[in-house]
């Protein structure tokens, strides 16, 4: 029990670093530095980082909470339930940047896609972590995608 | 409480299966004035037939035999379990006094009498001849050459002679050594046969006698002993063959007979020998039995009154002991009771009985069958997901262990065999649909209760409930990781309960 709240402890600290120290996780990628100099102007990777943390922790929940059904708690339901968050959340977090240049005038399209490349790793990354950390009181998903 | 049953001949032996079929499915006595159940129930069947190579016998001997391994897997040697699957402990006599280097088998030892034929068991040939022929005159020329390893065929009179010898085996002397005030005896036996007949008088007689028994050591706990029976008058039918010494005519002329003797010695105001008998009989004709006086190994299909039967012996396991007062070896104000259906049908389900039938016996028998169902069908496919991953883990290997496979492939295949045949008899009694791989239709007469948002049962209800049961199970640390079958058996009933509470809550 006690293993359990430990580990949603540590997801939720991971999470919240992740939003904290965003900027610096990001500016360390080593991208075009013209492109991380305008998201860094524009403060556009604590937007980034929360939208993709809000993202993923919603599609975990809805998950293990919501859908908590024997029919949907194999490995490849999972899986599904992640490309569902790769989906929405690196496509929420392109859609800032991509709004914000493109009213400027600006064309960063490919460090937009090397970007987003970023992102989705992340959200795979946080994924798991969330997964590991809130799955243990569902019903039916507790041991999805590996056993306890 | 410990129950030592005599079951004695191929009746005996046949309620004793359905009795077996609702103990492992949890079915408990409860004391019919406090409604608590009766606690720390032993039941020591002892069955009474020479007839060793009786299939019906050997099928009951084998059910016992699991019964007793899949509850030892479940409980150990515990008696104090009052509720779930095989709850009340199975034992033989041996079991209770190892020291003594008993048989260990459920079958009385008769085999003195078995090897003989009748004339050599009473050593005819060194009588003289005055008493030779009063033999001549009390057993037929067939009964004197009668081979005593088929049963006595019919014939009470040999019975009553060679059954005698129970009085002086080993076995009746350690039983009555270990017998207890506050236990209890139940003889089952019917009434139109060979063995049972002869049997039950004798073993009521011997039991009651025990005063004058210089052998025994608990005469007077013995004397006063609280003795139920069954009784049961002819039910089945057997096909007609001439040169068999078993005809259906002959049923009814033995009954009167017998009752006549039992009125005299055994329930009759003079004797007043039983505290509870029961009566049981139908005059609707079973399907014909095949003709055997035993050659062939009589194998014959089970009956719901063998079901009924089975009841009796629970029904008197729930009398209070104020109801069951002995003084100087005569039974006070004894009781008298007989079965009645509900609807008298040919075709018979759980909601054919009556009331108080429904209460004790439906809902433990609908959890068994689900349980039955779900393990067969599905369980296989449940390994490796949800509940059977949490601590301790149901992997695979469990399939392999002596619990499963005893119960898969003896117990659950016994328990098929024994509704088919209930169902192929007459009256049928149908209370499963034994056909459909389909939870909702399992129940005869009883679809699930179906509502707006209230989805079908299946399997994956069964899954998606086990699930929650084992997660409140694991937070309290419920089970060890010795404990796998209890943990999977315990799982299931308390998930069964919810679920037929829930969708089938008609069938009591």
């Amino acid at each position: 029990m006690i293993k359990n709240f430990i580990f949603l402890a540590l997801g939720i600290i991971i999470t919240v670093l992740y939003v904290i120290f965003s900027t610096e996780i990001y500016e360390a990628m080593n991208l075009d530095p013209a492109f991380m100099d305008e998201m860094y102007n524009a403060h556009l990777y604590s937007t980034i980082a929360s939208t993709i943390a809000v993202t993923v922790w919603i599609v975990a929940a809805v998950y293990y909470y919501l859908i908590n059904s024997v029919r949907f708690s194999r490995w490849y339901h999972w899986l599904i339930m992640l490309l569902l968050a790769i989906l929405v959340a690196p496509s929420i977090s392109i859609y800032f940047p991509f709004s914000e240049f493109s009213e400027e005038g600006k064309d960063y399209l490919m460090q937009l896609l090397q970007f987003n490349l970023i992102n989705i790793g992340i959200t795979i990354l946080l994924f798991i972590i969330v997964s590991f950390s809130v799955r243990w009181w569902s019903t039916n998903c507790r041991h999805t995608p590996i056993p306890e | 409480m410990n129950l030592f049953l005599f079951l004695v001949g191929g009746t005996g032996a046949r309620v004793l299966k359905p009795l077996v079929m609702q103990l492992a499915a949890g079915v408990r006595p409860c004391d019919e004035n406090t409604g608590a159940p009766i606690a720390d129930l032993q039941i020591i069947p002892i069955i009474m037939d020479p007839h060793r190579a009786n299939e019906d016998l050997k099928r009951t001997e084998d059910l016992l035999r699991w019964y007793k391994e899949i509850r030892r897997s479940l409980y150990g040697e515990r008696t104090d379990v009052d509720h779930g699957f095989f709850n009340v402990k199975i034992s033989t006599l041996a079991d209770l006094i190892p020291q003594k280097g008993l048989n260990n088998s459920f079958i009385f030892n008769l085999g003195s009498i078995a090897e003989k034929e009748f004339k050599d068991y009473i050593a005819y040939d060194t009588l003289n001849d005055a008493n030779q022929a009063l033999c001549s005159m009390l057993f037929s020329k067939d009964q004197l050459n009668t081979k005593m390893d088929i049963g006595f065929v019919g014939s009470p009179n040999i019975g009553a002679v060679a059954l005698n010898q129970f009085k002086d085996s080993v076995e009746f002397r350690e039983f009555a050594n270990i017998y207890k005030r506050e236990d209890r005896i139940f003889v089952v036996s019917s009434i139109f046969g060979g063995t049972g007949a002869a049997g039950f008088p004798i073993i009521v007689k011997n039991i009651r006698d025990a005063a004058s028994n210089p052998m025994l050591t608990n005469r007077g706990d013995l004397r006063d002993a609280k003795i139920g029976a069954l009784t049961v008058l002819p039910y089945f039918n057997v096909a007609s063959d001439e040169n068999s010494p078993i005809t259906r005519a002959d049923f009814v002329i033995k009954t009167k007979s017998a009752l006549y003797y039992y009125q005299e010695n055994l329930t009759g105001p003079k004797s007043l020998a039983l505290n509870a008998c029961y009566y049981l009989g139908d005059e609707e004709a079973s399907v014909p039995y095949p003709n055997d006086p035993g050659g062939d190994g009589q194998r014959n299909d089970a009956h719901f009154i063998e079901y009924v039967g089975a009841l009796s012996i629970l029904d008197f396991i729930s009398i209070p002991n104020d109801k069951l007062m002995t003084i100087d070896g005569k039974a006070q104000n004894p009781l008298f009771r007989e079965y009645g259906l509900k609807y008298d049908e040919k075709n018979l389900t759980l909601m054919t009985f009556g009331q108080r039938t429904r209460n004790l016996v439906n809902q433990s028998l609908v959890k068994f069958h689900l349980l039955y169902m779900y393990l067969t069908n599905q369980f296989m496919k449940d390994i490796g997901r949800g509940y059977t991953l949490d601590a301790p883990e149901l992997r695979s290997s469990f399939t392999s262990t002596s619990f499963y496979r005893t119960l898969i492939n003896e117990f659950f295949h016994s328990y098929y065999d024994w509704l088919m045949e209930m169902q192929s008899n007459n009256r049928s009694f149908a209370p499963f649909n034994i056909l459909t791989l389909k939870l909702e239709n399992c129940i005869v007469g009883i679809p699930p209760k179906k509502g707006l948002f209230k989805g079908v049962v299946d399997y994956k209800t069964v899954l998606s409930a086990m699930n929650a049961e084992s997660k409140k199970a694991t937070t309290q640390s419920r089970y060890s990781s010795n404990q796998l079958p209890f943990k999977l058996m315990d799982l299931f009933d308390s998930v069964a309960e919810k679920i037929i509470a829930k969708k089938f809550n008609s069938i009591k």
